[in-house]
């Protein structure tokens, strides 16, 4: 089998073991545990879907908020955090994980083990702080996948980028080379309740090695809960 | 006073685990990648190193094999978020004394040191 061949085939697994029990929740629930360690605060995963969007549709559809069931609303306004990983060789993708600014500066603080309000804007340490949780947030969804393949599964170290979500998204999108006119978006929420935290965590397939989302056998849209 | 190196291009993370060792009653010095890690660990030969993988300009694992080829009883042992049995086999066969997944766990963190630098890190002193 070719690099591209094994590429797909892992991505098509992944993509088409969604029920709870299978690759993809185990993968989002690990994920979701070692984060709820990190900050030391419980989590819930909401609203994992598996979606084809065509590109010029893509703004619109992320800022759809009944869509993806937002326990809280994202608009065009909010600024947002976005913490960028390469996936490596095997599963050639970007992962991404973004939250607003406010929800960025709280978690801050409990990484930081500072009194929530501590932090009021993002300092370079404070940065490194939610650079590392998006490392570890997908190098846990990495490990629970290798588990499954056997052979190693690397990312690349993270990047950071303050602005709107639609930037923050459309950057990750132009870091992947995009041949396609439709894009599988895989998206899943982690909240934290008390302080209605919203974390989400994204996954954009490199189109140019997966192809199509039909391709692959994604329909339109597909949810369920981990 | 023993000296442990910290690599990891966190600062946040070197920041937390500099700050567990230091209470412990280490010395420490820290590098931001792999490279500046093999650099470091040259001109001041640390008692053991704690290594994040994942990191740019030089990763973890190649890292621990120039430290290693340099110092074979180099006391090397790997922190980071990529806890992947193939990973872990990895750094064992490049001669990691330990392997510790994020997060971050401090007894985990003294007890490793502790048992690559086989003494009580509670006391403070060389064996
Ligand atoms: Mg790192």
């Amino acid at each position: 089998m070719t690099m591209t061949q094994q590429q797909i085939e892992l991505w098509s697994k992944i993509l088409n073991n969604t029920e709870p029990g299978g690759l993809l929740c185990r993968a989002v629930r690990h994920a979701a545990q070692s984060l709820s360690e990190m900050v030391n605060q419980p989590l819930q995963i909401k609203n994992l879907k598996i979606v084809a969007v065509p590109l010029n549709e893509l703004v619109d559809t992320i800022y759809d908020n009944d869509f993806w069931d937002h326990s809280s609303s994202i608009n065009y306004e909010t600024e947002t955090v976005g913490i960028y990983l390469l996936v490596g060789d095997d599963l050639p993708g970007q992962a991404m994980l973004t939250l607003s600014v406010n929800d960025a500066l709280y978690m801050v603080d409990w990484l930081l083990e500072e009194r929530p309000g501590t932090t009021t804007k993002l300092d370079s340490l404070g940065c490194s702080a939610l650079s590392e949780m998006g490392n570890l947030v997908l190098s846990s969804f990495l490990n629970a996948i290798a588990e499954f393949t056997h052979d190693p599964l690397r990312p690349s170290p993270p990047a950071m980028m303050v602005d709107m979500l639609a930037t923050v998204l459309q950057t990750a999108v132009t870091l992947i080379e995009v041949v396609t006119d439709e894009l599988i978006v895989i998206k899943v929420d982690f909240i934290n309740v008390e302080n209605s935290l919203l974390i989400h965590f994204w996954l954009l397939p490199d189109p140019s090695i997966v192809g199509s989302p039909q391709k692959l056998g994604i329909g339109k849209s597909f949810s369920t809960n981990c | 006073m023993l000296k442990i190196m910290v690599v990891d291009d966190a600062q946040f993370m070197r920041l937390r685990v500099s700050k567990l060792l230091i209470k412990h009653g280490y010395e420490v010095v820290e590098a931001g990648d792999g490279a500046a890690a093999v650099q470091t660990y040259r001109q001041l030969k640390p008692d053991a190193v704690l290594m994040d993988i994942t990191m740019p300009i030089k990763d973890g694992l190649t890292a621990l094999s120039e430290i290693r080829q340099f110092d074979p009883q180099a006391k090397v042992i790997m922190l980071t978020a990529l806890g992947q049995q193939a990973i872990v086999l990895k750094a064992m066969q490049a001669g990691a004394k330990d392997f510790l997944v994020k997060p971050f766990d401090p007894e985990r963190i003294m007890k490793s040191v502790q048992k690559v630098l086989k003494r009580n890190y509670e006391l403070g002193i060389r064996n």
